[in-house]
């Protein structure tokens, strides 16, 4: 009798092992999952979300992968992806989730985080998918299904990727950008994308204020404040205009390489006034240089000084757009916060910043000039 | 008693077998009888250094002509019973009441040929026979000390099997002897085959780990002597028992000493890599797919996706039916001759790998994992433990499908408090994890130059620590 007791309380304990890991699984083989999110506004108040999901099929040795999309409305991302599911042949999964995709009115009328709420909650989301901006709407994007041969969704990926590291754009993904929707001191800018006829391409980045979207830059902009930052370390490719004394060459261009650029930024704050001293040190490596002369110390540092003039005058041009926008692609604020509190507490920062003047100084290095002079 | 009721008493001993010869002979100017077992004893060693002998014997005693080695004189019909089934020719005289024994004992030894089961690459190609004084005299001859002490034991009421204990006087621990010792001359049982001690005297039968290694080969016997542990010889049983060990002891070969020690350090990691690989990998698999996918690299994702869409198991079912194929081939394969084992080879591995995959069965990803599972499991020196990890790897995929990586977490857990608690004769069998002793992974884990070893491991405690002098002072030496 005792031995069948205790049996049965083995038995007890032994039948819940058995029964856990049915709402804990999440098979893979049932996971529809989605690679890209393109997000736009719907009449009402709503939002159309495309959800591009990629399917695997196997015959036998071969896998497969094509995209298809579904469209769902909603006033959320949970609402649209339950919309989704509802058409779904499995479970809509995101954790191999990559590009989110706004369109460029969305980014202007609406908040980001609301739409990225989910992803915080969500233990197994992807925090280091990429977010970007489309001119226009953004299905169009997704609307390619594939450019080249490449899947749409891994292409954006590729592309976003390629171009962080060419520093066209800075690197930032959906767990990077969240304490800077809400950091009153420093704002950030996302990858800008449009569609020129069966192509996608980055044109910029789109400045965000808070979580909004304000404005854009161009490529070189968006290069630049990646230089000014001191954030594009190796890769950065710059090509300027240069007076040839050989006027019969189409080609006066020098390109150079940034090596290393080490910004220092000064501020002098009294009251509701504010001067930024900007010192930027550049080490850069030339690339492209036609008029081959660098073997000479005094023309090394004629062209240093020239390229210096001329970014200078871009970077306040920059700075100038930047203000303009309100938008603190410096994080300027940030170091009031840290160095002036004082000053902040008492200040309209974004007021103070747009009327801010702005000393930039640039001192340039040349530290190579490729095998030849 | 007269002879001739001397003689039938002993046959009567012997339950008148027919294989109990009898011989009469004149010996001394009276009747003598030899009565030996045929099936044990050199019949040509009989005439040759018995027989002949004794008859040319006019007076004193047959001790003194015999050519025999060993003799004994013995009133004790039980105990000549014993002798006369060891091997030994018993002399009955007419008018004296002593009963001489002569060892006559045909020697049926193979060759000391290597072992099928723990080839190597370099180093002597000797193992041992089924013969205990063979092996014996194999690891006399390599460890010329005397310090080197053997000690004999008959255990099984009927089989009577000789069991010797070999060891180091000057190195092994003798509190590790008495207790060897012991825990042999407490077996009562009546048959003793080979194989059976050590499931006798080992301390956790419940558990799956081998607690005593197991060897046909002398070089590793000798290596593990001369480390102050205890050898049992079992006769007819060329497999040499080992004791005491951890778990590292399984892991190392004898090849390890043979090539050069960076080579060697860096199989050693692959194999501890490998004990891992064996019971894991499947079961972080399950894991992987059915509770984690999120955790696998993006590309990955999509192709284990796909090649997992039609397969309508459970992974958990999958790599069950996949190991379980494993297994079933393996076995299928030990006791075939090898060309019909070759035939399974190609059965096993070609037609069900491609055939189970075609149609839909399991999937690729499954078959590469299953596949260098079994690879790493096959991978550890020694059989046993081979056979171990195997096992152990059926509970941790049934923990992974339960409760994913957690489950693994438990098992994994509950393994490792396993090991810290195990012991082999007292002393500890995750030396030297636990305790931990970092000097010693020169040897476990890694292996050092042989000149950087210099003191033994602690884990049989030895007696004396010092094993390498230092040998390499002539590079120190300017004159040279």
């Amino acid at each position: 009798m005792k031995r069948l007791k205790l049996f049965l309380m083995l038995l007890v304990l032994i039948f819940p092992l058995f029964l856990l890991g049915c709402w804990d699984q999440d098979q893979l083989k049932q996971a529809r999952l989605v690679y890209t999110i393109a997000l736009d506004q719907a009449s009402g108040g709503q939002l159309l979300g495309s959800f591009v999901v990629r399917n695997t099929t196997s015959h036998t040795q071969q896998i497969e992968t094509n995209n298809t999309i579904y469209y769902a409305k909603g006033r959320s991302m949970r609402e649209m992806s339950q919309a989704v599911s509802a058409s779904l042949n499995g479970r809509l999964r995101v954790f191999k989730f990559r590009v989110l995709l706004l369109s460029e009115k969305l980014a202007r009328t609406q908040d980001l985080y609301p739409l990225l709420d989910s992803f915080y909650r969500e233990p197994k989301s992807p925090l280091n998918a990429k977010v970007g901006i489309v001119k226009g709407e953004a299905n169009e994007v997704v609307q390619h299904q594939k450019i080249g041969t490449t899947l749409i969704g891994e292409y954006l990926d590729q592309l976003i990727e390629g171009e962080e590291k060419l520093s066209v754009i800075s690197p930032q993904d959906i767990q990077s950008i969240c304490p800077l929707m809400f950091d009153p001191g420093e704002d950030f800018s996302l990858p800008y994308f449009e569609v020129k006829g069966n192509e996608v391409e980055v044109v910029g980045a789109a400045m965000m204020r808070g979580q909004r979207m304000v404005g854009s830059l161009s490529r070189v902009e968006s290069k630049l404040l990646q230089m000014m930052r001191g954030k594009n370390d190796g890769t950065a490719l710059v090509s300027l205009a240069i007076p040839m004394t050989n006027v019969h060459s189409a080609v006066n261009r020098v390109s150079f390489e940034i090596m290393k650029s080490s910004p220092e930024i000064e501020l002098r704050v009294r009251r509701n006034h504010l001067d930024v001293y900007y010192k930027l040190g550049l080490k850069i490596n030339v690339k492209e240089y036609p008029p081959a002369n660098l073997d000479s110390p005094k023309e090394v540092s004629k062209l240093n000084r020239y390229i210096e003039k001329i970014l200078k005058d871009r970077c306040k041009h920059l700075f100038a757009k930047m203000q303009k926008h309100q938008f603190d692609g410096l994080g300027i604020g940030r170091q009031i916060i840290a160095y002036h509190n004082d000053e902040w507490k008492h200040m309209n920062y974004k007021e103070v910043y747009t009327h801010a003047n702005f000393y930039p100084t640039i001192h340039v290095e040349s530290k190579g000039n490729g095998i030849i002079y | 008693m007269r002879l001739e009721e001397r003689i039938n008493e002993i046959k009567e001993n012997l339950s008148n077998s027919i294989d109990i010869e009898q011989r009469m002979l004149h010996c001394k100017g009276q009747v003598a009888a030899l009565l030996y077992l045929k099936t044990l004893c050199d019949e040509q060693k009989i005439v040759r250094e018995i027989i002949t002998p004794l008859q040319r014997l006019e007076r004193g005693s047959p001790v003194h002509v015999v050519r025999s080695v060993n003799i004994l004189v013995k009133q004790d019909v039980e105990q000549v019973i014993k002798q006369l089934l060891q091997g030994w020719v018993l002399l009955l005289l007419e008018n004296e009441k002593n009963n001489y024994l002569f060892a006559a004992l045909k020697e049926e030894a193979r060759e000391a040929v290597e072992p099928e089961n723990e080839r190597i690459v370099r180093g002597p190609h000797q193992g041992f026979t089924e013969n205990i004084l063979k092996n014996l005299s194999l690891i006399r001859r390599q460890i010329q000390s005397k310090h080197l002490h053997l000690s004999t034991f008959y255990l099984g009421k009927d089989t009577h099997t000789q069991v010797v204990v070999a060891y180091m006087k000057n190195l092994a621990n003798p509190i590790l002897i008495k207790k060897v010792k012991k825990r042999i001359t407490s077996i009562k049982v009546d048959q003793l085959l080979p194989g059976y001690l050590e499931e006798f005297i080992e301390e956790s039968p419940a558990s799956p780990f081998p607690q005593l290694l197991n060897t046909e080969r002398t070089d590793r016997v000798i290596a593990n002597l001369m480390e102050g542990r205890v050898a049992i010889f079992i006769d007819g049983d060329p497999s040499v028992l080992i004791a005491p060990v951890s778990l590292f002891t399984f892991y190392q070969s004898t090849d390890d000493y043979h090539s050069r020690w960076q080579v060697s350090s860096f199989l050693r990691i692959i194999r501890l890599i490998s004990f891992f690989l064996a019971f894991q990998l499947p079961a972080i698999y399950i894991a992987m797919v059915s509770f984690h996918p999120e955790m696998l690299p993006l590309n990955l994702t999509y192709n284990i996706q796909g090649s997992l869409r039609q397969i309508p198991f459970h992974p958990l079912i999958e790599a069950a039916i996949m190991e379980l194929t494993l297994e079933l081939i393996r076995e299928a394969g030990i006791r075939l001759p090898s060309r019909v084992g070759q035939t399974i080879g190609i059965v096993g591995g070609l037609v069900i790998g491609d055939a189970v995959v075609n149609a839909g069965y399991i999937s690729y990803t499954m078959i590469i994992i299953v596949a260098i599972t079994a690879i790493a499991s096959f991978i550890v020196p020694t059989q046993e433990m081979s056979n171990a990890v195997r096992l152990l790897r059926f509970p941790m995929m049934f923990a992974a499908a339960v409760l994913g990586l957690v489950g693994i977490t438990f098992g994994t857990m509950i393994l490792v408090i396993h090991l810290c608690r195990l012991e082999s004769f007292g002393l500890p069998y995750f030396e030297p994890f636990s305790p931990l002793r970092l000097k010693e992974w020169k040897d476990a884990v890694f292996r050092f130059p042989v000149w950087s070893l210099k003191e033994r491991s602690n884990q049989p405690e030895p007696l004396r620590k010092k094993q390498v002098e230092s040998s390499r002072r002539w590079g120190h030496d300017q004159s040279e």
